[in-house]
């Protein structure tokens, strides 16, 4: 007699497939949450930083941070900042020269009792708390001091900041907000916002700067190419982009006797401009109309000593952009948070692409890593302003 | 097992999962002056809107996470721009034979064809291509394979773009959010 099977699950396969789902829902959701909870620390950034630069802003008024979130001056991005979604914020130190603010999550970390915590001081870096690791994550910030640090003509670099990385040379005498350090004073107010010189649509053109900002800073009217080796590749460089189309870089680096060598100092493991193909330093700590108490510089890596000056030509017009923007404000702009780093970049890489254009043709068959990075930027500006300003965000932020 | 337990057995576990890993989306809905346009997207995802100071462009930026390397930002774009007299483009034509143009080294064209954008007849396009490294200080930008996927339409007035860019090696992990994007794409 056959025996009759009848519908239904056994015992072991109903305790096979439970114990399933629960290994499947022990994995998913504790990675579900700690995915959750970066993405809610991105949040938490934005907003320190949001504070961050309205306290800039009281500070320029009152000569010191508050410890009273109210106090701040309001903004439409503020107010998305004091908006808590998923972090509580709160001022922990507040003085003449130290800010912290903090932001603490509401739910605690997966796999602890405790919150995620983020901090930002007054120098722009960000801290990460981890309740596993311990502080961790540490970001130099867009801080108040050194300048912008570039590559290959159009890799240009945010200002350096904390972490021991900051450039601007020495001998300061006085400091702006978010310098940290000795005793902060009031600051004239900077010149209005400058976003460069307008071009026909689609056309890839010069981008000027605005006004010169510093009244009482006298011109040197000096081609100043230091250092000790490479002197004439800079020198041939400097030419090259005194006759072309962005000459008014050249003009205003020869009109204020900027140096620019080759110095090893800055280039290598831990230095300034480790990874850099050049740097620009201007200490923003020092405010227009009066002359900077140290003078901003553009320093080359020696690893470049042998290219092409036509290369290096295209270096400078990057860099020498930037002294043009600590000469009209948008380097002191960036670092007080009125503008990004997008803004600066932009204007630099663009301005190299336009010199690009103009030494393209000679340059093929492109012999070198240089010259094919000035290649790939020159195409991406012509993709347009978008989409330059885009990748420069997808790098940077 | 009996017959059927298999495949809900099967739906049960991918609800579970599915449930597990969807993200929260916000929409975006236009105040005076702003883009006039709505979608949808993920709402820890930020949000930044530009305007062209050379160009005649208007574009919201959602920032997405960055890559495992740290090395690059994945992105959605929400763009408009005049066409014609007032623009760069004449066309979505126009557009597409420019970017193809300039794309960067080892690029290639996966992709392209018609579809619908909030709907207008619009093209889009899936391309590849490295980005360089940018020797830069403080930055970690070793070179990048970026996969972009753009979808372009044009009422006859403004060009309409959406984009998505992302580390090509990770660029499956929000296809469907960009698509979430297009689908709630529309003109108030």
């Amino acid at each position: 007699m056959k025996r009759l099977r009848r519908g239904g699950f056994t015992l072991m396969e109903v305790l096979i497939a439970l114990i399933i789902l629960a290994v499947v829902a022990a994995l998913a959701i504790p990675s579900y949450r700690r995915s959750v909870t970066q993405a809610e620390s991105t949040e938490a950034v934005q907003q320190l930083h949001a504070i961050r630069r309205a306290e800039i802003a009281y500070f320029s008024g009152e000569g010191t941070y508050t410890e009273s979130l109210e106090r701040l001056p309001a903004s439409p991005t503020l107010e998305l900042a004091l908006t808590p979604r998923h972090f509580d914020y709160a001022i922990e130190e507040a003085s003449a020269e130290k800010l912290l603010v903090m932001a603490t999550s509401r739910a605690p970390v997966p796999g602890s009792d405790l919150p995620l915590k983020v901090s930002i001081d007054e120098a722009g870096n960000v801290i990460y708390y981890w309740p596993d690791s311990g502080s961790s994550g540490a970001t130099a910030g867009s801080g108040s001091t050194g300048g912008s640090s570039s590559g290959n003509g159009s890799a240009g670099g945010g200002s350096s900041a904390g972490g021991g990385k900051g450039g601007g040379g020495g001998g300061r005498t006085r400091r702006g907000p978010g310098s940290g350090g000795s005793a902060a004073i009031t600051h004239p107010p900077l010149p209005p916002l400058c976003p460069g010189g307008a071009t026909a649509p689609g056309a890839l053109t010069y981008i000027d700067r605005c006004d010169d900002a510093w009244s009482t800073w006298p011109d040197s009217n000096s081609k100043n190419i230091t250092g000790m080796i490479g002197t004439e590749s800079l020198s041939a460089a400097f030419d090259i982009v005194a006759g072309s189309g962005v000459s008014a870089v050249t003009n205003d680096l020869f009109r204020k006797g900027i140096s620019i060598s080759f110095d090893g100092n800055y280039f290598g493991a831990g230095a300034p401009c480790e990874g850099a193909y050049a740097c620009f330093f201007g200490d923003t700590s020092f405010f227009p109309p009066d002359e900077p108490g140290t003078l901003p510089f553009i320093v080359f890596d020696p690893l470049l000593a042998d290219e092409d000056p036509t290369l290096l030509a295209g270096i400078l017009a990057h860099e020498g952009t930037h002294f043009q923007q600590y000469l009209d404000g948008s380097l002191h702009h960036k670092a007080l948070g009125t503008l990004t780093v997008i803004d600066t970049e932009f204007r630099a890489f663009w301005n190299g692409a336009v010199f690009w254009s103009e030494v393209r043709d000679s340059q093929f068959p492109l012999m070198t890593a240089l010259a094919q990075d000035e290649e790939d930027l020159y195409n991406l500006a012509l993709q347009g302003e978008a989409a330059l300003r885009n990748e420069i965000a997808a790098r940077y932020l | 097992m009996k017959r059927g337990s298999k495949p809900i057995l099967a739906v049960v576990s991918l609800i579970l999962l599915a449930g597990m890993s969807d993200l929260q989306y916000a929409r975006y809905i236009p105040k005076d002056g702003e883009l006039p346009m709505a979608f949808e997207y993920p709402q820890d995802w930020p949000l930044d809107t530009e305007q062209g100071k050379i160009e005649p462009y208007r574009q919201i930026r959602i920032l997405g996470p960055r890559n495992n390397e740290n090395s690059y930002r994945s992105y959605f774009i929400v763009l408009r721009a005049p066409l014609q007299a007032d623009g760069k483009y004449k066309s979505v034509a126009d557009f597409l034979k420019n970017y193809k143009e300039h794309l960067m080294r080892r690029s290639e064209v996966l992709s392209e064809g018609k579809t619908k954008l909030g709907g207008m007849e619009a093209q889009e396009m899936l391309a590849q291509y490295t980005m360089p490294a940018w020797h830069h200080q403080d930055l970690n930008a070793p070179e990048v394979p970026v996969k972009t996927r753009i979808v372009v339409a044009s009422d006859n007035n403004y060009l309409y773009q959406l984009m998505y860019s992302a580390d090509a090696r990770e660029f499956d992990a929000h296809t469907k959010t960009f698509e979430r994007l297009i689908e709630t794409f529309h003109l108030p």
